[in-house]
């Protein structure tokens, strides 16, 4: 009941969100000096070729107009047609989306392990081994560059060793599931096809490794943290007084209560990852949002702008009510 | 909550997940294999937008269009000669306005229904009845004041409202595609809008390949036209693969993933190890200085041409670019009418002879201005970075006494800005996009076409040359007269022509069925 509440109220909050940040990406994108029918007509072409693609783009209208266009447009689910590409903004937004998030999610997955493993060792062995290794690989996580890392995976793991594929989603001469839901893992699960899952996989292999070494630094520090905190409390003396096994103690009693700032800084990497690891989809020719992104903004791509910001604000929003439900499981006393 | 005995099944958990991470190691290593494949691969990182030929400007899009379908003519840069594709031959009237084409008996479309006059039409007026269509501009004007008629089944006639010697020569280009109608009308209906939008992501074409399956961003693949009617496709497929970054193209390269590799760098082709074909390209595309006469004191000629001569050439080409590119003294390149290979020699470095002619125009102590490039924007081809080369040119003008600041703009900011003549100079390249010299030539020298608005560069005797040459369709006659306007042009030309890139493609042994061209990168057989 709680929950089914705080969903509610959370959605409801997403609509002047919503309204505020298309408001404030629309007002940007007109302060910039620069004319996307220009752009997109290239250097070839004549000021009667510019002057029609800017009327059919409706750049010839004032600002307010455009703008009540657009939303009047939205509220029917019309996301626009993308200047650049000349496609619907929404069928691309559904084309790429799942691939963010796909490798978001695996991202994270690998991220949480690791770090999470880390950080625990880190703490329960403090200052021996595990702790100086946890903090070196931290450290090595916040400060390797994104882009050397891939590359190095690619290197080792693709053109040395041959183990894993070097870029893309999928290997064209698999069979590939029907997109029920844009996920490939997800969908060769539904659909029994093992050798599509296999193939899936193996290709976000080194993506989400890259991804997720990254992000477990900063999981790593904040669950060693958390856990030395939880670790020193009283009940946790009172359990081992108990007589209870170390694993127990530990799993148990401490891991569990210090969790909760784990969760929250991996809620905040998850939506760092969604808004697209525009790096590593780079390296691995990641069909994703990311890419999408920083093109649409080179080319001042106005609806596919607009979307892609949308869809990063609610991926935020999202996000952020996943961590708070957890919290409620996490910690009981929070519900009250 | 439950209490759950301990890290057993935990530690099952872990056991199974390393081994279905063992499982997708199965993958052993691929040799490169020697013989033709059947299926060709080729890694780009261009882009391919659209699938409607006269839409179309990625670079990707063009060259897999461009053996997709056909075009009346063709252009043999080998030779610098049209040839017929749909059509074997053609009459021009006395009057340089009337074309008569005759189509190939015996050209069919992919679904094996002949290639007719009407197609032609439908082709063509589409385009016509298109003017955001952003390569329409190729053929547009010309055939906006045209008449269009089917004289019979394979018989097409285009009476143009003036002569003018590029218009043969544009319909090679890719917005001359010859699309088939009945399949447009079976898949689309009449409706222009419906039409557009099938085109947008399907082909009717009558090339060796024809698209079988797109996904943007990712790929798209070719299958071989069983009923090509010129000929035997080599390869039952041709997947062209959207891979971005270079290195990722020499590794799938080395392991036999892919058998083309577009876009590695110089220094990726010396690291590769083993047996590769590498091929030189030929890029039209001609580096230069822009330099815009509003902002003094470039109106004045012995400015610019003190800066002409105070270019280090050979150090950027054979220090910067690793000798991949070619000096260029003008905007024709090799290959068309009107090139001029003595303009290359008319400036070379010589710093003390710049100085001078800055002093004779009252200059000696130098001035400064603002040298504007595309951010993050590199050589095409060659991957040396424009900071590097406006850098380099800063530091050569220091040399004679300019000061030079330079400003990295991205492209949308710094091309409406160009256009509108605002930028004092900037760091450009320009290529033809068909195989005439008229359209690069205009845009570097006619004042009418508007390009040269954009360095408020305004001489009449060239642009009364230019306008000369337009309608001559005598070649030997125009290519004197381009090359008059070539030298007029080096001589007060706002322009510091620099180098055309020299482009590297690597195959893998055994690929044939490939060449690469100039404007629409390959032609596959």
């Amino acid at each position: 009941m709680v929950v089914a509440q705080m969903v509610l109220r959370r959605v409801l909050l997403m609509i002047p969100i919503l309204f505020g940040v298309t408001l404030v990406t629309f007002l940007l994108t007109q302060v910039i000096p620069s004319d996307p029918a220009v752009a997109l007509a290239g250097d070839t072409a004549t000021d009667e070729q510019i002057e029609a693609i800017r009327k059919r783009l409706g750049l010839d209208q004032p600002i307010w107009v455009q703008y009540i266009n657009y939303l009047g447009r939205l509220l029917s689910g019309d996301l626009g047609t993308s200047i650049y590409t000349r496609r619907p903004v929404a069928g691309e937004i559904a084309l790429y989306l799942p691939a963010t998030i796909e490798l978001a999610t695996a991202g994270i997955i690998v991220a949480f392990v690791i770090g999470c493993t880390l950080g625990v060792l880190a703490a329960v062995y403090r200052g021996r081994f595990f702790d100086h290794f946890g903090r070196l690989f931290a450290i090595f996580g916040a400060s390797m560059p994104v882009f050397w890392l891939g590359l190095l995976l690619v290197l080792v793991f693709y053109t040395i060793l041959g183990w894993f594929p070097g870029g893309g989603r999928f290997d064209r001469s698999v069979p590939q599931p029907w997109p029920w839901t844009g996920f490939l893992v997800l969908d060769s699960i539904l659909q029994l096809n093992g050798p599509a899952l296999v193939d899936a996989l193996a290709h976000l292999a080194l993506p989400a490794i890259t991804l997720g070494i990254m992000g477990a630094g900063s999981i790593a520090r904040v669950t060693r943290a958390s856990m030395l905190e939880v670790l020193s409390q009283e009940y946790i003396r009172a359990a081992k007084a108990k007589g209870l096994t170390r694993r127990r103690v530990l799993v148990v009693h401490g891991v569990r209560n210090a969790l909760l700032p784990t969760v929250t800084i991996a809620g905040l990497v998850y939506g760092s990852l969604l808004g697209g690891a525009v790096l590593t989809e780079s390296i691995f020719s990641w069909p994703g949002l990311g890419r999408y992104a920083v093109d649409a903004m080179f080319r001042q791509d106005f609806p596919a702008l607009m979307a892609v910001v949308m869809v990063i604000a609610i991926a935020y929003a999202v996000v952020n009510l996943i961590v708070d439900i957890a919290y409620l499981f996490l910690n009981p006393t929070i519900r009250r | 909550m439950q209490q759950r005995s301990s890290s057993r099944p935990r530690l099952a958990l872990a056991v199974v997940a390393a081994a279905a991470l063992g499982l997708t190691a199965c993958t052993a290593p691929q040799p490169v294999k020697p013989q033709t494949p059947t299926t060709l691969t080729i890694g780009w990182a261009a882009d391919l937008l659209t699938l409607d030929p006269p839409n179309e400007s990625g670079t990707a899009g063009i060259a897999v269009l461009h053996n997709v379908y056909e075009t009346l003519v063709s252009y043999d840069f080998a030779s610098g000669t049209l040839k017929g594709e749909l059509a074997t031959k053609w009459e021009i009237s006395d009057d340089g306005r009337t074309y008569t084409f005759h189509l190939a008996e015996d050209a069919v479309f992919a679904n094996g229904k002949p290639v007719t006059a009407d197609d032609v039409l439908f082709s063509f007026q589409r385009v016509v009845d298109w003017p955001e269509a952003i390569q329409g501009g190729q053929i547009r004007p010309a055939l906006a004041e045209a008449t269009l008629t089917a004289l019979d089944d394979k018989t097409v006639q285009i009476t143009l409202a003036a002569p003018s010697a590029s218009f043969l020569p544009s319909l090679a280009g890719t917005a001359a595609s010859i699309i088939s109608k009945a399949q447009v009308v079976e898949a689309a209906g009449e409706n222009v809008e419906a039409q557009r939008a099938w085109l947008n992501e399907n082909t009717a074409g009558s090339g060796p390949y024809q698209v079988t399956e797109w996904v943007p961003n990712s790929y798209i693949t070719l299958g071989a036209n069983k009923n090509w009617w010129a000929g035997t496709p080599t390869y039952e497929s041709v997947e062209v693969r959207s891979i971005q970054e270079s290195s990722q193209q020499q590794a799938a390269l080395q392991r036999g993933d892919i058998n083309v590799a577009m876009d590695l760098l110089p220094q990726q082709v010396k690291s590769l190890t083993g047996d590769f074909n590498v091929l030189e390209g030929i890029d039209l595309s001609t580096y230069y200085l822009a330099l815009n006469l509003a902002f003094p004191p470039f109106e004045v000629p012995q400015v610019r041409e003190a800066i002409k001569w105070a270019i280090d050439y050979d150090n950027i080409i054979n220090g910067l670019l690793a000798g991949k590119a070619k000096r260029a003294g003008g905007v024709v390149a090799e290959g068309l009418p009107g090139f001029d290979a003595s303009l290359a020699d008319d400036y070379s470095y010589d710093p003390e002879k710049a100085k001078k002619l800055l002093q004779e125009a009252g200059y000696a102590n130098g001035f400064s201005f603002d040298l504007y490039y595309v951010t993050g924007d590199s050589v095409r081809g060659l991957g040396v970075p424009l900071s590097t080369l406006a850098e380099k040119i800063q530091a050569d003008l220091a040399d004679i006494g300019i000061t030079v600041n330079v400003v990295a703009q991205d492209l949308s900011t710094l091309f409406t800005s160009y256009r509108a003549a605002k930028l004092p100079a900037l760091i450009w390249y320009f290529g033809s996009t068909i195989p005439d010299p008229d359209q690069i030539v205009s845009a570097h020298g006619d004042w009418n076409t508007q390009a040269t608005t954009r360095v408020t560069f305004n001489d009449p005797t060239i642009t009364e040359k230019i306008l000369q040459a337009r309608v001559l369709t005598n070649t030997d006659e125009r290519a004197a007269i381009y090359k008059e306007v070539g030298e007029r042009l080096s001589e007060i030309g706002p322009y510091v022509f620099m180098f055309r890139p020299i482009p590297t493609v690597v195959t893998t042994p055994g690929v044939t069925g490939f060449t690469l061209t100039p404007i629409w990168s390959f032609n596959l057989s």
